[in-house]
């Protein structure tokens, strides 16, 4: 029985330490597709392959080139919202988001968290780890694993490199035509971005990533979060959040444009659930630390 | 020794967090139980549209009151009533229905003024300047990979889920004592 449990465990960290490719694309992203395909016109068969060619190129992205592509992303994101100014919140949101990234496949990323001072209800990632959290989304929140699931959501969509995806599809030379870019940006003058990769980047945060990249990184953020030991469940009180705020209220306005509704969402993440129903999961609270850091601030 | 600290603060922490008193209804048709597991004893069904209060949530269930009963029901099976953000005092129809039941109003903090929304709205992101020196700036607040958490967590192994479809996958059960 002990040797049956270390070789489950074995193969537990066997299928982590898989390339994100063979979460991404072998099992349940374009895998459907591909058995759909059968019977429908040729027209729609090839953009399914032009799809996966995509694709599969993104897989093998060089991870340095990624870290650029994402740094390039984090300093326009910045432009428009500058971090608050608190240095205990900003380490604290760094604790809880290193603690969640350490539960997946990808640590060695430079991880960065930080909380804008923007009143809207939204959150952002970059490729290559920068996560930001809006102020307006932070004080909506309940506690600390509210705030993990927020965060787990990000880093889902840095782990499957969702963002890479869709600026490849809005880039009309695809992966290549993304990379030439971000390549003539580390080739300029130090630090400058060139226009066209501003605009490439602004595009894809206007425009938002896949509903169905979204709806992946609901299921993969439950379950990046539960593994770190919170509540499985806080992802969906978050949400139910901000289903009860009026969708006309200004503050959601971007976040709408670019998500599927809340109630969508929740729909959608029920089946997966049903896995954790009853486990009610005691893990510490951790109030006090929210409270200070977060819920306490002016 | 541990554990019992942890258990402790566990003790301490759980009751108040999740207090929340807010107005809801129920999303579809559901149970009512007399505990936050699917196999408890069913008080009674509850409809869609059925208004409640909600007490508090304890994982994936809210304890919840109707006018007559009071008991658990699935946290999936809920939702809030809608509200303005922008509003100090929520526009909360079922609260209205629900007065006499209402016994707390929204915390007050999440009301925030409407017409001074700022940063990161469509028009400020398109109009966006990148800041590569705030973007270093980050690197004050960074936390490197062996930080060894300080919260009592405890990690799971967990796989991740397969589709929405009817083929999700099992979680793998806690086995931290076999690594």
């Amino acid at each position: 029985m002990k040797s049956f449990l270390r070789l489950t465990s074995l193969l537990f960290l066997v299928s982590i330490s898989l390339p994100t490719s063979a979460i991404d694309f072998g099992g349940f992203g374009f895998g459907g597709l591909e058995s759909e395909e059968e019977g429908n016109s040729i027209d729609i068969g090839e953009i399914f392959d032009g799809i996966k060619d995509i694709s599969r190129t993104i897989t093998g992205i060089d991870e340095e080139a990624e870290i650029e592509i994402g740094r390039d992303a984090a300093a326009v994101l910045l432009g428009a919202s500058k971090p608050v100014n608190d240095p205990d919140l900003q380490r604290y949101v760094n604790k809880v988001g290193r603690w969640v990234v350490n539960q997946t496949s990808r640590p060695h990323l430079p991880w960065r968290f930080a909380v804008l001072s923007s009143d809207h209800v939204n959150a952002f990632a970059t490729p290559g780890g920068n996560i930001f959290i809006t102020d307006g989304l932070l004080r909506t929140l309940n506690g600390e694993a509210e705030l993990a699931a927020v965060l787990a959501h990000e880093v889902a969509h840095v782990i499957q490199k969702h963002h890479i995806k869709a600026m490849s599809s809005l880039n009309t030379s695809g992966l290549s035509g993304v990379l030439k870019l971000a390549g003539q940006t580390s080739s300029g003058q130090s630090n400058q971005l060139t226009t066209a990769m501003v605009g490439q980047v602004k595009d894809m945060y206007l425009r938002g990533l896949d509903k169905d990249d979204e709806f992946e990184a609901d299921r993969m953020g439950v379950v990046i979060a539960s593994r770190a030991g919170y509540d499985p469940f806080a992802l969906v009180a978050v949400l139910q959040t901000l289903d009860s705020i009026n969708p006309e209220d200004s503050s959601l306005a971007l976040l709408y444009k670019t998500h599927p509704p809340a109630s969508d969402r929740l729909d959608r993440l029920d089946p997966a659930l049903a896995q954790f129903e009853d486990s009610i999961d005691e893990s510490p609270l951790l109030e006090k630390r929210f409270n200070t850091y977060v819920a306490r601030r002016p | 020794m541990e554990k019992i600290f942890y258990f402790l603060i566990l003790i301490c922490v759980t009751p108040q967090l999740f207090a929340t008193d807010k107005a809801a209804v129920i999303s579809r048709d559901t149970e009512l139980f007399s505990k936050p597991f699917k196999d408890a004893e069913t008080i009674t069904e509850l409809s869609t549209q059925t208004a409640i209060i909600i007490l508090k949530r304890k994982g994936g269930w809210y304890q919840i009151k109707t006018d007559t009963k009071e008991g658990w029901v699935r946290l999936t099976h809920v939702r809030l009533a809608r509200k303005n953000k922008a509003q100090q005092d929520p526009d909360n129809n079922v609260g209205e229905i629900l007065s006499g039941l209402a016994t707390g109003r929204e915390k007050s903090d999440q009301a925030t003024t409407a017409t001074a929304v700022k940063g990161l709205s469509e028009e400020e992101l398109r109009n966006a300047e990148p800041d590569v020196d705030a973007l270093n700036a980050l690197d004050n607040f960074a936390v490197n990979e062996n930080f060894d958490n300080e919260s009592g967590l405890q990690t799971h192994k967990i796989d991740y889920l397969a589709g929405d479809g009817p083929e999700i996958k099992k979680t793998t059960p806690n086995e931290e004592d076999e690594l």
